[in-house]
């Protein structure tokens, strides 16, 4: 059995990019493809134009343009402190400022310098540990960023203030590939690709793909209140198609 | 009924849960909310009986938990939000069939609890597959049908959603649900939409208990909310825009009822 059947697939410098799609349906596999973790049974993957010798040999100054979020934080954990986690990826490439670095990403992540840099990064809280992790894929300022549910275990506030960096952070022509279960998460996002049974269904605009409710329900995906909503008062008569409340709300207005 | 009486817990000079009290009843659903490191997890360790408190104490139905020993052990069940901290064999009927083998239950009682098990959590096809071949959310469900296969009189599921897709995730709150009415369910969340049905809802803050109540009582408190580090769900977000045009939406805040009070607002589209 194939954990992802045959694709092909471009992502452009700079894309945002959300990739659903029910459980067990491959997207930890095509992500860890993607990053150059693992190669694929058959095919070939291109990193930056061209095909390297990976994953052993994936040169160090390409790996370290790739950040990889595991979905399991404890599964990239070995280090006794937070720091030294932290540090690591940044001290192996030879990035200068390291200390700075580890702070700065700390603080993006949500979590305190001096609060937890000598805590051992096994310790911590769901949460903390999620942040960590987080924190030493973002040390290196990777330009390609690839997150296996980065927003799991996120209590709300820490999930919107990680969703409000990681828009700005992708801004600056950075390619960003996350996973999520939420497809409120994945509306913002340029592309979506959606996954089911390690076939890619769908790759195109949120707009797009989630005008496909029935199709989306029956892989496993749960469209957001306002989508489905709005996907109902269409049966009905000649409606707007929502995707946040917002949009919603403002198409019963005009309509009031 | 489970009591945690005026319990704290400190480490390393760091107080991580103070005074905190609460009750798990039989037939109830209470959730448990707050921020990443609020003491969520290491409450539900305590009421597990996994760490002892630094002071205060946990009662089952009037005994002390120290006094039930492995009698009180047996009747309380943990999710942990990490799954592959509770998986233990290398094979998923195996996994599911450690616990009820350890408690010394007959082969039949075991192959039916683990039968029972493994098709409410919707594994059953899998049996067969090694563990380490399974995807996150195939860990979590496993790590759920372990514990129902023990048959706990108390479940504490602490985010046993967090890694499944949206129907995993209504299958499993779902099965939750019905369990709470017969056994007491402690359910930690970060959204509030799974504590919609909620009984009861707490809230900690740095190891305190800022908020209990209904959930309705909790939504519109801004402040716990703030507490809890707790964001308000679209459903709601969508029911109080069409309360305030004159909407009247019922509860539960569902697909349902929200075009329900969307269609009894006077629509030109519609008429
Ligand atoms: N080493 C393996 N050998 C065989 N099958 C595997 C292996 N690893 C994963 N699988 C299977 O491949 C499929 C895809 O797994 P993958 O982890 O990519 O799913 P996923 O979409 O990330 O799921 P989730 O949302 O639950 O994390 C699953 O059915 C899984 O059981
Ligand atoms: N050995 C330890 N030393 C110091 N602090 C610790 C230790 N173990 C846990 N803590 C801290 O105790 C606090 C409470 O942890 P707990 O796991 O109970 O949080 P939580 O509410 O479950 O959070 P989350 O939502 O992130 O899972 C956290 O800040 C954690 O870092
Ligand atoms: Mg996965
Ligand atoms: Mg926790």
């Amino acid at each position: 059995m194939d954990a992802v059947k045959p694709l092909s697939l471009r992502i452009a410098k700079g894309e945002w990019l959300a990739l659903v799609g029910h459980t067990g349906s491959g997207k930890s596999s095509l992500a860890q493809l993607m990053a150059g973790l693992t190669s694929p049974t058959r095919g070939t993957v291109k990193h930056f134009g061209r095909v390297w010798n990976y994953p052993k040999d994936l040169p160090i100054e390409v790996r370290r343009r790739i950040g990889f979020l595991f979905q399991f934080p404890e599964h990239q954990f070995f280090a006794e402190t937070v720091f030294d986690e932290v540090a690591f990826a940044a001290k192996n490439f030879g990035l200068d400022n390291v200390q700075d670095r580890v702070k700065e990403s700390l603080e993006v992540a949500g979590l305190s310098f001096d609060q937890f840099k000598d805590r051992s990064p096994f310790t911590l809280s769901g949460g903390e540990k999620r942040k960590v992790a987080l924190a030493s894929v973002m040390v290196c300022d990777p330009e390609v960023l690839i997150l296996d549910e980065p927003s799991a275990g996120l209590d709300g506030a820490s999930k919107r203030a990680f969703w409000d960096w990681l828009r700005d952070y992708s801004k600056e022509e950075r390619t960003v590939i996350f996973i999520t279960h939420s497809l409120e998460e994945a509306v913002t996002a340029e592309r979506v690709l959606v996954l089911s049974n390690g076939t890619l269904l769908f790759a195109d605009s949120p707009r797009e793909v989630f005008s496909h409710v029935n199709t989306l329900t029956r892989v496993g995906l749960e469209p957001p209140i306002a989508t489905e909503i709005s996907y109902e008062l269409r049966k009905r008569a000649s409606f707007p198609m929502a995707l946040t409340v917002e949009e919603l709300v403002s198409a019963l207005d005009g309509d009031l | 009924m489970i009591e945690v009486q005026d319990v704290s817990y400190g480490l390393e000079g760091r107080s991580i849960l103070q005074s905190v009290s609460m009750n798990i009843c039989p037939g109830q659903f209470t959730v448990l909310m707050g921020g990443n490191g609020a003491g969520k997890t290491t409450l539900a360790k305590i009421i597990k009986g996994l760490l002892v408190p630094t002071s205060g104490k946990v009662l089952m139905d009037g005994t002390e938990m120290a006094a039930a020993g492995r009698d009180y052990q047996i009747k309380v069940g943990i999710v942990f939000q990490n799954p592959e901290n509770q998986i233990v064999a290398s094979v998923v009927e195996e996994d599911v069939a450690f616990g009820p083998e350890n408690l010394g239950l007959k082969p039949n009682e075991i192959r039916e609890r683990v039968e029972s098990s493994l098709k409410t959590v919707g594994l059953w096809d899998l049996r067969h597959r090694p563990v380490h071949a399974l995807s996150g959310g195939q860990k979590q469900r496993l790590a759920i049908a372990g514990i129902l296969a023990l048959r706990p009189s108390y479940i504490l599921f602490d985010e046993a959603t967090a890694l499944l897709d949206p129907v995993g995730r209504k299958e499993v709150l779902e099965t939750a649900t019905i369990l709470a009415k017969s056994v007491g369910v402690l359910w930690i969340t970060h959204d509030l939409r799974e504590a919609l049905q909620a009984d009861m809802l707490y809230a900690l803050c740095q190891g305190r208990v800022v908020f209990q109540g209904s959930v309705q009582e909790f939504i519109t408190n801004p402040e716990a909310m703030d507490l809890a580090n707790a964001t308000i769900p679209e459903e709601v977000t969508l029911a109080e825009m069409l309360s305030k045009r004159g909407a009247h939406v019922d509860w539960p805040l569902n697909k349902e009822n929200l075009l329900k009070a969307i269609t009894s607002l006077n629509l030109k589209t519609f008429h």
